[in-house]
């Protein structure tokens, strides 16, 4: 056994005991007397092969002996299967690095056991189970770092909060504490192992070279089920009802009640229900509440993950959102038709400007623009493109495909992204758009969609900014870009109003995107319904601007203040109310994160060259592994050889002393 | 009257000393007639000689009590046969019979002590006596006479002779048990380091010669219990072989040997009604002379 595959080679040196066995055999060797006898005829025959033997039966007491100080000496120098990786775990000066998921669906309690719980255990179990002089290090969730077991944790930091994983930061401070680690580390992760969050760990398995063991414990509940609840629809002054999302994961929702809930007065009840991994969109009536004012919507119904039974609203706003078109002909009529189409539902306040008449307060007092197929910019809108504008507006970019709007389009273009692109226009074959994913800002939610009733002949390329609605081909359709006066901007790369290069105005695709883009860009400026998920930072709205709010919770406790933060959040989901400075209060509603409801978990894959540094497990299977690991098959053998030896010395040193 | 307890054995280590194996032979004898209670003398004869008076530490059953009755005297009847006894004295004088072990003498010296007694007793009684000595052939052969010169003439040669050649005592035996024509008896002394069926053989061709047979096995103490206190390099004495041994399994094995040795001549002789006495050379001449006398008159 080489010397690097001990854990205390330096124990070797009591190897030196071996001799002790030796000096004695020596010393036992009494000196041969010489003796004249009358006859050997009873010695000669077999008392020499008699005493022959005693004498390999002593040589062979002396081998047990020293190999039986030699087992235990190894025993103590702690050997270990240097090929094995999983080894390292039992190095009494090695370090185990564990981070606990401590994201909410570790709530989840299964039997009336919360996940987080279980994962308490298993850090317990591998506390009980390693070395006792091995050091485990826990990720400190509030420190953002690896503390030792035996320090005091932060008592406020609750075991699991809203938001998305640490795991990034995790991996981060594993990676720059384990290169000063003079032996190999082992990185336990205990988590449910919801399929976004393995999605992180494939990629560091992916992208890493591992050296070291890496434990997967899961303690993901065998079978899972939730109930949630999700506001898709708050009242306003248009309609006297709330519509709601039931949705129920892995069993069927019997019926169960839906109130909703005004501070403490209950306005509306419902009865709903739906099968097993469905969804069902329901009506709640309620009284019309006061704009801007926070409301609940509850599931009464009994399950294992309480977090999203709950959905926060605000009532919608009475005053309407302002827009403004500007287009140098006609040809704009379907957005306006679009937006008129959508005022009485959504409130939009529609007004159309010609391209030169467009004066400062039109643009001033619109917060949704809409430039369509402008070829010259008037003094007020090159004031906009240059930034001179006191708030931030969404401005949708409809590009002209003649040549007389290539300046235009490429002085807008360039002015959000490479001045030096090129924008050229593409065209001879008919593609159609795609809402290319569910992960990205606009689309979460919802599913990858192709409309092939839209068919566009021509468009620009390439557009700036980040694609939001793409083309079959893989081109963009409409991008987002935001300039240095914070304007939103949703540039489009063909034409939203008639035009020969697409007939996307003929399409019932026109509509919705527009609604659908608006509220995006709204978002963006901070004007629109704005969707607050739980733990999940946002950028502030007070950012830059030199103004700041007091938030309050809904008992009306201050809780935060945003002024010059970049990015600011809210913990728990519920409804908070934002105290501008020197402006009126607004209510904002923050949900618990959807991906946290869908309890779809999938277990890491390693890939072929790390899987022999990667154990996926359940808890029990932790318990088996760590036991298992505990003896070990050589160290076991070596315990073997010691039992075998021991009765060795003892056979042959009763052999010794009998004839 | 001497209490027998009173009687003082002498060790062979005492005797060793004396050179003269006559004066050792007079000590010891004259010793063992005033110690015993009952006299050699009157073992092997039958015929009435003549009264003699009583001595003290005599036994009382010697006692002529008719005589007594009559004279008021105590007087002892002494008996002599017509014919003398024709004894033969055979005395292994192989190389294994020099052995000694540490402060005891060796087995050669004590069995030529013990032959010179008896050959004195044997006189002493007016038996006829011879001596065979032998080693791997039969080095001296005297035949049995009665006479003091013969005495004489056994205790010279005993003097002369000393210990050389292998043991080979049945063919010893054999070889004198051929020149018998008379019948009498034979002491054999020797260890009998030989094949014990050829031993065996051998002495059953005395028995078939007539010969009342006594042998005295000659031992020395640590051929009784071997040595097991360390190895040892064991030089055998008659051949010159030299093997290592280990004290304890030698003594094992060796113990084990002698004792199926012993058995199988002891069982021989038990069968041929063959007296035999195993006699150790740490023990007193005397009571070794007394334990093979007192036999022999038991069986008588």
């Amino acid at each position: 056994m080489s010397a690097p595959a001990l854990f205390r080679p330096a124990m070797l040196w009591a190897l030196a005991f071996v001799a002790v066995p030796i000096i004695i055999h020596f010393f036992q060797r009494r000196r041969t007397i010489r003796l004249d006898f009358s006859s050997i005829r009873f010695l000669k025959e077999s008392a020499v092969i008699a005493s022959r033997r005693k004498r390999l039966r002593r040589l062979l007491l002396l081998l047990a002996r020293i190999a039986m100080l030699a087992v235990i000496v190894v025993l103590f120098a702690q050997p270990y299967n240097p090929f094995d990786p999983f080894g390292a775990l039992r190095n009494p000066q090695g370090r185990t690095y564990v981070w606990v998921d401590p994201t909410i669906s570790m709530d989840y309690r299964d039997d009336g056991v919360a996940l987080w719980e279980i994962a308490g255990r298993c850090v317990a179990l591998l506390d009980s189970m390693l070395p006792k002089s091995r050091k485990l290090f826990v990720f400190d969730e509030c420190g953002g770092r690896f503390a030792d077991r035996d320090e005091p944790r932060q008592a406020a930091c609750p075991p699991v909060r809203h938001g998305p994983t640490n795991l990034g930061e995790m991996l981060r401070e594993f990676n720059r504490r384990r290169r000063g680690d003079g032996h190999v580390p082992a990185l336990v992760l205990i988590s449910d192992f919801q399929a976004h969050d393995t999605a992180i760990l494939d990629t560091f398995l992916f992208t890493d070279t591992l050296g070291f063991p890496v434990l997967f414990v899961t303690v993901a509940p065998r079978r899972p089920y939730n109930y949630a609840v999700e506001v898709v629809s708050p009242p306003s002054r248009q309609q006297s009802y709330v519509r709601c999302a039931v949705r129920a994961y892995g069993r069927e929702l019997r019926p169960a009640g839906l109130s909703v809930l005004s501070g403490t007065l209950r306005t509306g009840h419902e009865q709903t229900g739906c099968g097993r991994d469905t969804a069902v969109e329901v009506q709640v009536e309620t009284s019309v509440p006061e704009p801007m004012q926070p409301a609940e919507v509850r599931l009464e119904a009994d399950d294992p993950f309480m977090h999203d039974n709950t959905a926060y609203f605000v009532t919608e706003s009475n005053r309407p959102v302002r827009v403004l078109v500007v287009a140098e002909n006609e040809s704009a009529f379907p957005v306006v038709a679009a937006y008129r189409s959508l005022s009485q539902e959504q409130g939009y306040d529609t007004r159309t400007a010609g391209a030169l008449s467009v004066g400062f307060d039109d643009l001033d007092s619109a917060e949704v623009i809409i430039l369509a197929g402008l070829s010259v910019p008037s003094r007020p809108l090159q004031a906009l493109f240059s930034g001179h504008s006191l708030e931030r507006k969404v401005i949708l970019f409809s590009p002209g495909m003649d040549g007389k709007h290539a300046a235009l389009n490429g002085q807008v273009l360039g002015s959000l992204g490479r001045k030096d692109a090129g924008y050229r226009m593409v065209s001879g074959k008919t593609l159609f758009p795609v809402l290319p994913d569910t992960v990205s800002m606009l689309w979460r939610g919802f599913p990858r969609r192709e409309d092939k009733s839209v068919c566009i002949d021509a468009y620009l390329a390439p557009m700036p900014g980040t694609a939001l609605v793409r083309l079959s081909d893989g081109g963009v359709m409409a991008a987002y870009a935001a300039d240095s006066a914070g304007h939103c901007w949703i540039l489009f790369s063909t034409p939203i109003c008639i035009d020969k290069a697409n007939n996307l105005g003929e399409t019932g695709f026109f509509v919705p995107l527009l609604d659908r883009l608006t509220r995006f860009g709204l978002s963006m400026v901070g004007r629109g319904p704005r969707q607050w998920i739980a733990g999940v930072l946002q950028r502030n709205p007070f950012f830059g601007t030199g103004a700041g709010a007091d938030i309050f919770d809904a008992e009306g406790r201050a809780i935060a203040r945003w002024s010059s933060q970049a990015m600011v959040g809210f913990e728990k989901p519920g409804a908070y109310k934002i105290q501008p400075a020197s402006q009126s209060a607004y209510w904002v509603a923050v949900r618990c994160s959807p991906e946290e409801s869908s309890l779809s978990y999938t277990r890491p894959a390693a890939p072929k060259n790390a899987q022999r540094y990667v154990k996926v497990m359940d808890a029990a299977g932790l318990r088996e592994f760590l036991r298992g690991m505990r003896g070990g098959s050589r160290l076991n053998l070596l315990w073997i050889i010691l039992g075998v030896l021991a009765l060795a010395e003892v056979f042959l040193w009763e052999k010794k002393r009998m004839p | 009257m001497t209490h027998p307890t009173a009687v003082t054995f002498l060790n062979p280590a005492q005797l060793s000393p004396i050179r003269s194996l006559s004066l050792r032979a007079k000590i010891i004898v004259e010793g063992l007639i005033a110690g015993m209670h009952r006299s050699p003398y009157h073992g092997f004869s039958a015929e009435f000689l003549e009264h003699r008076p009583y001595l003290p530490g005599e036994s009382i059953r010697s006692i002529d009590w008719r005589s007594y009755a009559r004279t008021d005297r105590t007087v002892v009847r002494l008996f002599e046969d017509e014919t003398n006894l024709y004894a033969r004295i055979l005395l292994d004088k192989s190389m294994s019979m020099a052995f000694g072990s540490e402060g005891v003498m060796a087995k050669f010296d004590y069995g030529r002590t013990l032959a010179a007694s008896l050959a004195w007793i044997f006189v002493r009684q007016r038996d006829a006596v011879g001596l065979v000595t032998f080693g791997e052939h039969i080095d001296v052969s005297l035949p049995p006479r009665s006479t003091n010169i013969q005495l004489q003439t056994i205790i010279a040669c005993l003097q002369k002779s000393s210990p050389s050649g292998a043991t080979r005592c049945a063919a010893a035996i054999d070889g004198a048990a051929r020149a018998i024509r008379k019948r009498g008896m034979c002491v054999l002394i020797s260890d009998l380091f030989d094949d014990p069926a050829s031993v065996v053989q051998a002495l059953r061709h005395l028995r078939f010669k007539r010969q009342d047979t006594i042998v005295i096995w000659l031992l020395d103490p640590m051929e009784r219990e071997f040595r097991r206190d360390a190895p040892l390099a064991v030089l055998d004495m008659e051949s010159g072989e030299k093997v290592h041994l280990d004290g304890e399994t030698a003594a094992e094995y060796y113990e084990k040997g002698m004792r199926a040795h012993r058995a199988l001549i002891e069982s021989a002789c038990r069968e041929m009604a063959i007296d035999c006495e195993m006699v150790f050379t740490d023990e007193p001449f005397q009571r070794a002379l007394i334990r093979v006398l007192e036999k022999r008159r038991r069986l008588y």
